[in-house]
Parts: C-alpha cells; structure tokens; sequence
C-alpha cells in the first residue's frame, strides 16, 4: 500500500471497516510512513475531541424522571395495582342488577313478621304469649335469659292496643 | 399475558433505559435543550410501544438512534429536503492529503461545538454515529436509512468539512489576536 491507496482508505482503517488483508497492508504502511502516520493520528485526535464535545451534555434530571414515568403510565399493573374497565352497556347492567338486589332485600326486611313467618312456615302456630308481667317489670329476670319474653310480651301488647 | 407484559416492561428497562444519556447527548447535537428533550421523550415513547420489534441480542443503542432520526426526520421534516439537495453531490471519497499538519487543539470543544453545528445534517449524524457512539457501517447506513456507500461518503466529507471549519477558526483567531494588540 502506498500513500496515496493509505489516505484515500484512512476512514475505513480509522473506523475498522477495512478487509483483513487491507487492514494489514495498511498497518504496515503506517510502519513505515511517519506523514501517514501523522494523518491517521490527527483523525484519532479529531474522534477523541467529539467525544468529550458531546460528553459535555447531561441529561436533566427532570428528562430523566418525565421518561421512566412515561414508561411506568404504560406498564401493566400489579394485579391489586390495575384498573377495572368494563364496556358501558356491562356496567349499566350490573348496576340495575346491584340495585334490584338491593330493593328485594329491603322490602323482605320490611316485611310484617306475621306474614313473612306465614310464608316461611304457613302451618306454625304464633307462639303462645307470655304471662303479662304483673306491675313493673322485674330487672332480675334480665340475667336468666328471659329478654326475648319480655320483648314479645311488649311488642303482642302494642298489637293488641292497635 | 400480563406476566408476559411484566417482562417487556422489565426488559425495556434494562436494555432501553440505559442508553438515555447517549440519546440526549446525540439530540443536544442536532436541536437546542427544550427539542432536544422533546427528541428523546418522543423517540422513547415510540421505542416503548415498539419495543416488540427490536430484536434481543442486537445492538440495542442503534436500534434507539434509528428511532431517534425517524422522530427527528418527522419533526423537522424541512431538514429532509435540505439532505436530499445534498444528497446529489455525495460522490466518491476524498483522500486525506493534508491531515499531517495539526489543525487539532485538544481543548477545541468550544469550536468544535461551533463547527459542527454547521455541518449540514446528513454528514452531522453519519460522523457523530461512525465516532462518538461508534457503529459500524451497516448499523449507520440501518439508522439513516441510507445505503452503505452514502455513509462512506458522509462520514468522509463530514470529518474533511469538520477540519476545514476548525483551520478556518485557529486562522482567523491568530488573525483577530493580530488586529487587536496593533
């Protein structure tokens, strides 16, 4: 290789793009050619000053977190993490279905206790009432477990009253 | 399928993320701050939702800097024109007859900047791919979208146009020095 076949193939050796055999024939050129020499070694110097020219450039810190947000608004979820979508007409019927459940729930508890007992166990007799208490009623019988006697007593009394 | 989408996620931002610095570096070069972060907020949003075409393996930084000159072709698109006008008179290679004689300061950044600023785009980025990040050939020519032969060119009319900039810049400071102390 000579220097003219050196200088017009500088580029390929600089940047290692030259065939093996080239690349060789080059080296040896350089061996013995202190101007190519020079040449090669003032690209080099040029590729080194654009590195650090551009090394000089930082990116903010704020680019840095806009991006790994930007990335974390379009990754998928943790499955406690992720969103419910469901298409409107869905939606629309599962409310209507949540609210019709919720009605029939409130008018069974609404319900008078004779007829929905009635419905349940049509052949049940009511229960026989308890002796009316006589005066005022005995606190003591509270710890013998007699509370729901008491209640009905009062609640067949208001019926009767009625 | 979201444990497949999990994965993605966490593979982009081991293989993606990475080279933010780099981006941002190279978009610096082309655009003022404020595009320049618009340039790499915009290339990674495309690279993301991409993501499923790069190939695992290959190099990861051009696949991003392709993305980046097809975000920066989009955006700028009156740039485009001007690189295809230049385009037709990228012929053959110009041998370095005259690269023995130091035109080179090492502390030339601030010139340099200047310099390249005013090399015209095309041969801009074939030289800062070829000598900043590095890439081979075909990986610049996959980049520009360009053929081989026309990154040759670039890049050896880029580094030619480049030193003629800086001689220009030490010639005329000697000369203004001169002006000045008579």
């Amino acid at each position: 290789m000579d220097c003219k076949e050196f200088r017009e193939s500088l580029d390929f050796y600089a940047d290692g793009e030259l065939a093996p055999e080239a690349e060789a024939a080059a080296r040896l050129h350089l061996n013995e050619c202190a101007a190519c020499r020079r040449a090669e070694a003032e690209l080099l110097r040029l590729r080194r000053a654009l590195k650090r020219t551009v090394a000089q450039h930082q990116p903010p810190p704020e680019l840095v977190r806009r991006v790994e947000a930007l990335i974390g608004a379009h990754r998928p979820h943790r499955l406690w993490q992720r969103r419910i979508s469901l298409p409107a007409p869905v939606f629309a019927l599962l409310l209507v279905a949540t609210l019709l459940v919720g009605l029939g729930v409130a008018s069974l508890r609404r319900a008078p206790p004779g007829k929905q007992s009635a419905s349940v166990q049509p052949e049940q007799k009511p229960p026989a009432p308890a002796p009316a208490p006589q005066g005022n009623l005995d606190l003591a019988r509270f710890d013998h477990g007699e509370r729901a006697t008491i209640y009905k007593v009062r609640r067949t009394q208001a019926g009767d009253a009625q | 399928m979201w444990l497949s989408r999990r994965r993605r996620a966490r593979q982009f931002e081991e293989t993606a993320l990475p080279h933010l610095a780099d981006v941002y570096r190279f978009a610096r070069q082309l655009a003022d701050e404020e595009q320049a972060q618009d340039l790499v907020q915009d290339t990674y949003l495309r690279a993301w939702k991409y993501f499923d075409s790069f190939q695992a393996g290959t190099n990861c930084r051009a696949w991003l800097f392709r993305i980046l000159h097809n975000v920066w072709t989009d955006r700028f698109r009156q740039s485009r024109l001007e690189l295809s006008l230049n385009e037709q008179s990228e012929t053959a290679i110009e041998p370095y007859y005259d690269w023995e004689d130091e035109f080179m300061r090492e502390e030339l950044s601030a010139e340099l900047e200047q310099a390249l600023a005013q090399l015209p785009e095309a041969y801009r980025w074939a030289v800062l791919l070829a000598d900043v990040e590095e890439l081979s050939y075909q990986e610049i020519a996959q980049v520009m979208d360009c053929p081989i032969g026309t990154v040759m060119s670039r890049i050896n009319r880029g580094r030619r146009t480049l030193a003629r900039l800086l001689r220009a810049t030490e010639q005329s400071e000697p000369q203004a020095e001169h002006k000045r102390s008579s």
